[in-house]
């Protein structure tokens, strides 16, 4: 599983900050479907929280996160929301 | 098999939208949502490109070829009122009259109703029989997109009743248009109804994420005489037209091509490219656009990969 490096963190928090949702998106286009990111960073808000993503995180699932933050970036909030995927114990069929 | 595959097969409604109009012939046809005398000669061997959202593969949704006698086609009206309804836009020479942007417009918003009404019905179906497999986070997500198809169904059912009464009444005037002219044919052919979030400079309109009712418009991309025509539609009185059409125009000539693509691909849903655009781009260039498709966000980066000189007409 991927491991999102340090200067991918800080890069990410960057565009959140900024609200430069667009270059958020290219960067995780670049990244495998699964992939893990070892602390909580800040993706940008969304209405009444903060959106943050931790752990085990999929590319869909993030992108379609991003596509929906507030522009510009609220940086008041004090709600968080942290995104994180499971894995599935048990197949669709 | 799954059941959204399992309706699939069966197909999809068949219905008149006109019904309200009287007269139905009873027969539903596959109706066109952009005039097929349009694009079709421009096709591959009878195929153009378009993003089938049921059709996902390993790689992710990738532009699939169907024929010209399906691309763009839903089953929204009876064979009597597609031919009787359109005829001054699929028969006759385009003028930008009120009465041709106001079939535009209204087929449009019958495409886009059909859609979320109907075409919608499968995926909820089949996200239903599933939920309990999904997991708690991605269940709560489709339940929240079921919720926000249903508030848009009431939306649209009441721009389509009262687009009905102004196409009873011949009130073409009810809907005001913006157009723009190109020197060469476009290279994506769409027509969508929606409530823009954005501008096409990227500036936003409105907040969509509210369940308030929002303002719609229109957008069409076709030919005439082999040169793009755009149209911009909304209701008499809208400032989210006004807003988008200004935004447009505002863009320097050699980008407002590239900006209008962007726009369409990054935000409608009912959209073809022509293969003998489409196969020579770089692969880079192709992953851009699939990427930009995917994302739902706009504006994303793209390279300039067409100019259709728009200038405006109205």
């Amino acid at each position: 599983m991927r491991i999102l490096t340090e200067h991918q963190m800080y890069q990410i928090e960057q565009f959140a900050r900024r609200t430069k949702l667009a270059d958020m998106i290219s960067l995780f286009e670049n990244l495998p479907r699964r992939f893990t990111v070892p602390r909580p960073i800040l993706l940008g808000s969304n209405d009444d929280s903060e959106m943050l993503v931790e752990g085990l995180a999929s590319r869909g699932a993030v992108i379609n996160a991003i596509r929906n933050l507030d522009e510009p970036y609220n940086p008041t909030l004090t709600l968080t929301t942290t995104l994180m995927a499971q894995k599935r114990t048990t197949g669709l069929d | 098999m799954q059941p959204i595959y399992r309706a699939l097969a069966q197909g999809l409604t068949k219905t008149c939208l006109a019904n309200d109009l009287g007269g139905c012939s009873g027969k539903i046809i596959r109706a066109h949502s952009l005039q097929k005398a349009a694009f079709s000669p421009h096709a591959r061997n009878g195929h153009v490109y378009e993003f089938d959202p049921f059709q996902i593969r390993d790689n992710g949704i990738t532009p699939t070829l169907i024929g010209v006698n399906k691309a763009t086609t839903f089953t929204g009206f009876c064979e009597r009122h597609d031919a009787s309804l359109f005829a001054p836009i699929e028969v006759e020479t385009f003028k930008a009259n009120p009465q041709q942007l106001f079939l535009h417009h209204y087929r449009a918003i019958a495409q886009a109703f059909y859609n979320r009404a109907y075409k919608f019905k499968i995926l909820e179906q089949a996200l239903t029989e599933n939920a309990a497999k999904v997991g708690k986070a991605a269940a709560r997500r489709f339940e929240e997109d079921m919720q926000i198809n249903r508030v848009e169904v009431q939306e649209l059912m009441r721009h389509k009743r009262l687009c009905e009464q102004n196409l009873m009444g011949m009130n073409w005037a009810e809907v005001v248009g913006f157009c723009w002219k190109g020197k060469s044919a476009p290279d994506i052919f769409a027509t969508d109804f929606f409530a823009p979030r954005k501008d096409f400079l990227g500036s936003t309109l409105q907040d969509c994420k509210s369940l308030a009712p929002l303002q719609w418009i229109s957008l069409t991309v076709t030919a005439s005489d082999n040169c793009a025509v755009v149209l911009l539609c909304a209701a008499k009185g809208s400032k989210i037209l006004k807003s988008c059409a200004e935004s447009l125009r505002r863009i320097p000539n050699n980008l407002r091509t590239m900006s209008l693509v962007n726009f369409i691909v990054c935000q409608l849903e009912n959209f073809i490219m022509l293969p003998k655009w489409w196969d020579p781009l770089s692969e880079d260039a192709k992953r851009l656009v699939v990427n930009a498709y995917t994302s739902r966000y706009f504006p994303r980066k793209l390279p300039r990969i067409c100019d259709w000189t728009l200038s405006a007409a109205t």
